[in-house]
């Protein structure tokens, strides 16, 4: 596929968000929703369409730089500069926004942080995982167990040792604080991983997934029981993030705390698809037994995917306990792990722009529709939004099964 | 020059049974470092099973296989790899989603050791190293011949040139045995040609090969020793032209006069 094409889809897609947009009145919320699409899409079609610059750049770079094609510099250059314009548009959209909208943005920021770890188990390393908001609420209560309940550590665990014990008394004191739980809690998700993992990912497919909904059950059932620890189905309090003298508060301020991991997670996940690492997964989807006798040792692979995903997840815990202040163990049902995967499925896999497109469009189209239905028929037609909501993603499926930006596996 | 004291690769006593089918029984063939050694035997003779077990892709129930000398139990595809193998397969198994630059990339993946880490901090270390790397694709490539396709998606080439790609992709690996599971099948007569002088040189680079082949002119060509396999045992060894003149031979290709 050449950039020109490239461009031409993305630059179709982001009118149709657009079109889809306009006669919701302008509405703010529609807003979002073509500047979050439209506007990478937009710049890629601009930059995507003039052959010159690649070809330039082709007769530029070395010979040994152009083994991956002339297709993929071009195409590249024309994809960092969408990245770019995207950033922008996400930087200034609070300022459009009100406070409810802003609100929206905030959670499509937090499901985009979900999507694309759950993006690299399911899309990149084929792993269907049911289960994978448990890792979401390991996240979320490693901040808040690290950040206050120093003495509910020290009571659960009943340890006596003096030097646990003198840790625990100086984490009593200080909490982790939120920017030190950040990674932490990512971490911990991640190790949680590697341990179910072990066992777990000896299975496949729907095998997998099974028990990774039963992993869940455990997380959740554990969460809600073991009070003296988790402070069972009531919940239990997570600090404000807050950096020298300002704590954030307001939800822009939020916002911009998403916005900022969600643009470290996107640098980082590039750089790990291009590496090795997203080599690897890409020979053992393509054909895992020539995959293994170049070498590729396939569990470590997969296992390097699972806990991936679920680092993400735990940061994407942390930036939910932290805008929430209270978190209980609904927040984290089967329900979530299902939705997370729809918004991979239905952008795409393996791309990072479709399941960005998933996520913000799956998190805000049950909001939209409700304003657009208010009254439009009859009083209370906005009731019928969830039936209207499924039908939509019905026929998504139906209409493009490889996602709004999926990727059919072939190279050219 | 002083011989090598082991042999780079050998098996001892090999067997390997799938359930009450006994596809290899009670093997023992030598593969002495530089040397391109064949495997011959009829269809189901059990050829492409032994370079299974040797690269770790099915078990053996009896038997072990040594290399250098030493015992490999339990190996696994990726270890053996990692011991200096690679194979190509007899039902070409490329990457489908691929260019064929991409896939001989791949066939580099045993010598970067990159983890995550270095993935996610990158810097110049990473850069040069990626041109290097990419130097070995290209001139793997260029090896076998096929400069100029780097762009092109590995499944778009003609056949013959599919097996010359894995060919490129197992050298990228930089392997001490080359093991070639049928590689001039499908060809003609000129490409079968070509393939031996390719052969040839991949040996001449210094990697010793292991050859299954069906085709006689092919296999008596090339080979310094030749072990013929019948229902999965050994029934005939030695230079090309002993085996050729060997009445067991004769019979288990044409059957019994």
């Amino acid at each position: 596929m050449t950039a020109r094409n490239a461009a031409i889809r993305a630059a179709g897609w982001g009118g149709a968000t657009g079109l889809l947009a306009l006669p919701m009145g302008g509405m703010a919320v529609a807003l979002w929703t073509a500047c979050s699409a439209a506007s990478w899409c937009v710049l890629a079609s601009v930059l995507g369409a003039v052959p010159s610059p690649k070809r330039m750049l082709a007769s530029a770079v070395p010979e040994h730089w152009r083994l991956t094609g002339s297709r993929i510099v071009g195409s590249r250059r024309a994809g960092t500069f969408a990245w770019f314009a995207a950033a922008i548009g996400a930087c200034v959209l609070p300022a459009l926004l009100g406070r409810a909208e802003t609100n929206l943005a905030a959670d499509v920021l937090l499901y985009i942080i979900l999507a694309l770890g759950l993006n690299v188990t399911v899309g990149e390393a084929g792993l269907f995982d049911l289960g994978y908001v448990a890792f979401y609420a390991v996240g979320a209560y490693a901040y808040a167990i690290l950040s206050r309940e120093g003495d509910a550590i020290v009571a659960w665990l009943g340890c006596a040792s003096p030097s646990a014990e003198g840790m625990l008394t100086a984490l009593r004191a200080q909490g982790i604080g939120f920017w030190a739980a950040l990674p932490v809690a990512g971490l911990v998700a991640a190790a949680v991983a590697a341990l179910v993992g072990l066992p777990v990912l000896r299975l496949r497919g729907d095998y997998l997934a099974i028990a990774m909904l039963g992993f869940q059950q455990i997380v959740q059932r554990f969460l809600e029981n073991e009070g003296a620890l988790t402070g069972g189905p009531s919940g239990i309090d997570a600090p404000r993030p807050a950096f020298g003298s300002f704590t954030f508060r307001t939800r822009s301020d939020h916002y911009y705390l998403r916005l900022a991991v969600v643009a470290i997670l996107i640098l980082l996940l590039r750089r790990i698809l291009s590496s090795r690492i997203g080599r690897a997964w890409r020979a053992i989807r393509d054909d895992e037994l020539a995959a293994r006798s170049m070498g590729i040792d396939v569990r470590r692979a997969r296992m390097l995917a699972f806990m991936i995903g679920a680092f993400c997840a735990g940061v994407a815990g942390v930036l939910f306990a932290a805008k929430q202040n209270r978190i209980t163990p609904s927040s984290f049902g089967w329900q979530e792990s299902i939705i997370v995967l729809s918004m991979v499925i239905l952008g795409g896999r393996r791309s990072l722009a479709g399941v960005i497109l998933g996520a913000a469009l799956l998190t805000v189209l049950p909001e939209a529709l409700r304003e657009v239905l208010r009254g439009a028929l009859r009083e209370g037609f906005e009731d019928y939004r969830m039936l209207i909501y499924g039908a939509l993603l019905v026929c998504m499926m139906a209409l493009r099964p490889q996602g709004l930006a999926g990727r059919r596996e072939a190279c050219g | 020059m002083i011989a090598p004291a082991h042999p780079l690769l050998s098996v001892e006593r090999l067997s390997v049974a799938f359930g009450g089918l006994q596809a290899v029984s009670n093997v023992s063939l030598e593969v002495p470092s530089g040397a391109i050694i064949s495997l011959i035997g009829p269809n189901g003779a059990g050829k492409t099973t032994l370079f299974n077990c040797v690269t770790g892709f099915v078990a053996a129930s009896s038997g072990r296989v040594c290399w250098e000398g030493t015992p490999v139990g339990g190996l696994r595809p990726e270890r053996a790899a990692s011991l200096g193998m690679a194979r190509t397969f007899q039902n070409l198994r490329l990457f489908g989603s691929m260019t064929c630059a991409q896939n001989v990339r791949i066939g580099t993946h045993r010598l970067e050791n990159e983890g995550l880490l270095g993935a996610v901090l990158g810097g110049l270390a990473w850069r040069g190293r990626r041109e290097r790397m990419e130097r070995i694709v290209l001139e793997a490539m260029a090896f076998v011949g096929l400069e100029g396709e780097a762009d092109r998606p590995a499944t778009s080439l003609p056949y013959g040139l599919q097996r010359r790609l894995e060919i490129a992709r197992a050298l990228a690996s930089a392997p001490r045995l080359l093991l070639l599971d049928e590689p001039a099948a499908g060809m003609n007569p000129s490409e079968k040609r070509d393939l031996a002088g390719l052969v040839r040189r991949i040996r001449d680079r210094g990697v010793t090969v292991l050859l299954i082949e069906h085709d006689m002119p092919v296999v008596m060509d090339l080979s310094e020793r030749i072990y013929v396999l019948d229902h999965g045992e050994l029934i005939c060894e030695g230079a090309p032209a002993a085996v050729r003149s060997d009445p067991r031979v004769v019979e288990a290709y044409l059957g019994k006069a």
